[in-house]
């Protein structure tokens, strides 16, 4: 492994990371705005990737703009399910209320395919495959992208949470629920916001994890859920804990692509795939709460 | 085992009466199409066990379903071994293997142990494809000598009878017994402490129930039902691929066990046949006259939408609808009904803390409360 190498692959796995720690960072509001795993994340992020595509390549509006419209639309999208189904279900089971959000996962896959075909589709974003040269690596412009437009994003998403009154309601109901509503917080609406802000964090992860040479395709729903083990490994209420957790599995990722060919060959070329399960797998055998969680340790 | 009430009694023997005369004027197609029902039929009930009963949600059945059909595979084909050896070395390997998962879920709540299995998925999608000396890789393998026979008794040819029809009456056979043996795991001592672990494992713990042990059995059963499953999927449909045990496997298997009822065994059996048949039923008719506007079954059709994506959609509806609408699934509104009928109007159960009426003729007390499932 070469010294460029190794400054292409850090690059595309921060990149990466940050994409699934948007995605985890959506997984992890809703979570702990409502107590639900919100497999419908995947949903949000099939529909960013397709709808920034509907917009931008074959409406012909700029990428920006499609990109904004795409998050829009599955905000809204992502408030309208909380507000049908969802809110009647947070406070029954949690079995039922994960498996409905797998069930929109399913009808979101078969609809996407309905409407866009099962043929990857050309993104149409600016940077294509187009690489600049940063100390001789030639390093994709679409990561580097990726990699500022995540950092805006995870910033913004902090700011709102630590710095705005919103954000004071939704950290409120997290820790204690009734005592937020003893202050006038409403948490229907805080739950909304979150749904609202999960979807919109999906969209743009879709429409970021469909650049370069991924193209847009239906494996995106099945890229997202890497972000699961990232948010499970930052521990599953930390906003924090999610941006941690999405570098490190973007990073292994990344890294085992390029190592593991050249080291461990007979692993085969799937491998890949399934680092994230076995980073998990590890540390939660290790510290069942995940890097930074909060949760009381239970004995059983 | 609690008496059996003469209405029940006549109940399983019109059961019993309809297995044995079905084969004898269906055609063997549909035979087949129920044959694979009853073999989904053997690994949801193994989920509604662990999902349903335990309240641990697992999407990794495919995975113990597959692992139980290569080793079928692998065992018979490669090495010629009989059905005796390869089908109890298959549910001990997947009950190995739960085992393992069991003692991993212990460490962990519900959403977490959703995403381990639906790592377990993956893991299954790594082995099934890279594993090539055994599975065959993306191509898969052949299970042809995979057959269902004791000795030189064979299952698949019984009298002068057709494969099908002697395969229907074996499967189904069996998934009487296991469901059978699921019931008296279920309303016993151990399904009750499954209930009070589901309903709340600090209170399972005050009374006594080994919480960590209760996981990992439960797990284990329903692992090993889920490999037998894949044996004798393995055995049905002769040769394996990789993609009968992806992520829409896992899809059927949650709306088989949402769709007849979650918590109950006669549910997970009446999911299997409404999934499986509904499915392969949209298969046949999407050229008929009713589906044709709607299905496209080549590239160049008028439908708007494909089977496979139909049939997904489909399903995913239905457990979104059955969940939100009437969570005791197909089953719950039957005794709903019946129990309108009867004028006995109850207040519809909740989902926790409910006992399964269809298994259970003499209903103990709740162990939990709703409130107590909730945290």
């Amino acid at each position: 492994m070469s010294a460029n190498e190794f400054l292409q692959t850090f690059v595309s796995g921060v990149s990466l990371g940050g994409t699934y720690a948007i995605v985890a960072l959506g997984f992890v509001i809703v979570f702990s705005a409502t107590g639900i795993l919100n497999f419908a994340q995947g949903a949000f992020v099939i529909f960013g990737a397709y709808l920034t595509y509907q917009l931008g390549s074959a409406w012909g509006l700029p990428f920006a703009l499609a990109v904004l419209g795409s998050m829009l639309i599955c905000g809204l999208l992502a408030v309208s399910l909380e507000m049908a189904i969802m809110r009647n279900l947070t406070m029954k089971q949690e079995f039922a209320a994960v498996m409905v959000t797998a069930g929109v996962l399913f009808c979101s896959e078969a609809i996407s395919v309905t409407i866009w075909g099962i043929q990857p589709l050309n993104l149409g974003d600016p940077w294509g495959l187009r690489t600049v040269d940063v100390f001789g690596a030639a390093v994709s412009l679409s990561d580097i992208w990726t990699l500022i437009v995540s950092a805006v994003l995870l910033g913004a998403t902090f700011a709102f949470l630590n710095f705005t009154r919103g954000g004071l309601a939704m950290r409120a109901c997290v820790v204690d629920r009734e005592a937020a509503v003893a202050q006038g917080i409403n948490p229907r609406r805080v739950s909304a916001v979150a749904w609202a802000v999960a979807g919109a964090a999906g969209g743009v992860a879709g429409a970021m994890l469909a650049t370069g040479t991924a193209g847009v395709n239906q494996s995106l729903a099945l890229a997202s859920f890497a972000a699961l083990p990232a948010m499970i490994l930052g521990g599953l209420d930390s906003p924090a804990g999610a941006i941690v957790g999405g570098l490190i599995i973007g990073l292994i990722q990344q890294f085992t692509a390029l190592l593991q060919p050249e080291y461990l060959e007979f692993l085969g070329s799937r491998f890949a795939a399934l680092t994230p399960y076995i980073v998990l797998t590890i540390i939660l055998l290790v510290r069942p709460r995940g890097l930074f969680g909060t949760r009381q340790v239970q004995r059983f | 085992m609690a008496a059996i009430g003469p209405k029940r009694l006549i109940g399983y023997g019109a059961l019993a009466l309809l297995w044995l005369l079905v084969p004898l004027y269906l055609q063997d197609a549909t035979l087949n199409t129920l044959s694979y029902c009853a073999v989904f039929a053997i690994g949801s009930i193994g989920l509604t066990l662990l999902t349903g009963y335990a309240g641990q949600v697992s999407l990794a059945q495919p995975f113990f379903m597959g692992v139980g059909a290569y080793t079928a595979a692998w065992l018979s084909t490669e090495h010629g071994l009989p059905f005796l050896v390869f089908a109890p070395a298959a549910i001990v390997l997947g009950g190995l293997l739960g085992a393992a998962a069991g003692a991993v879920a212990t460490r962990l709540q519900g959403s977490e142990l959703a995403v381990i299995t639906l790592g377990l998925l993956v893991f299954g999608d790594y082995l099934f494809n890279e594993v090539v000396g055994i599975t065959g890789g993306e191509n898969g393998t052949s299970a042809a000598d995979a057959d269902l026979a004791i000795g030189p008794l064979n299952f698949e040819e019984i009298g002068g009878f057709t494969r099908d029809q002697s395969l229907f009456w074996a499967l189904w056979a069996l998934v009487a017994l296991i469901a059978w043996l699921a019931s008296n795991v279920a309303r016993r001592r151990p399904g009750r402490a499954m209930i009070a672990v589901r309903d709340g494992a600090r209170a399972a713990e005050a009374i006594g129930v080994d919480v960590r042990m209760a996981k990992i059995k439960v797990f284990t059963l329903a692992s090993a039902m889920g490999a037998f499953c894949g044996v004798l999927y393995a055995g049905l449909q002769q040769y394996v691929t990789p993609v009968d045990f992806d992520i829409f496997a896992a899809i059927l298997f949650a709306a088989m066990i949402i769709i007849g009822g979650v918590d109950r065994i006669a549910g997970a059996i009446l999911g299997a046949i409404i999934v499986w048949g509904g499915q392969q039923w949209v298969s046949e008719q999407a050229d008929s006259s009713l589906l044709s506007g709607i299905m496209k079954t080549t590239d160049g059709d008028s439908g708007v939408i494909t089977v496979g994506a139909f049939n997904t959609l489909v399903f995913g509806l239905l457990i979104v609808l059955v969940l939100t609408f009437e969570p005791q699934g197909l089953l719950g509104l039957w005794s709903r009904l019946k129990a309108r009928v009867a004028g006995r109007r109850r207040p519809a159960p909740a989902l926790a803390g409910q006992q399964p009426e269809v298994v259970d003729t003499t209903p103990a007390e709740p162990v939990g409360t709703e409130e107590g499932s909730i945290r």
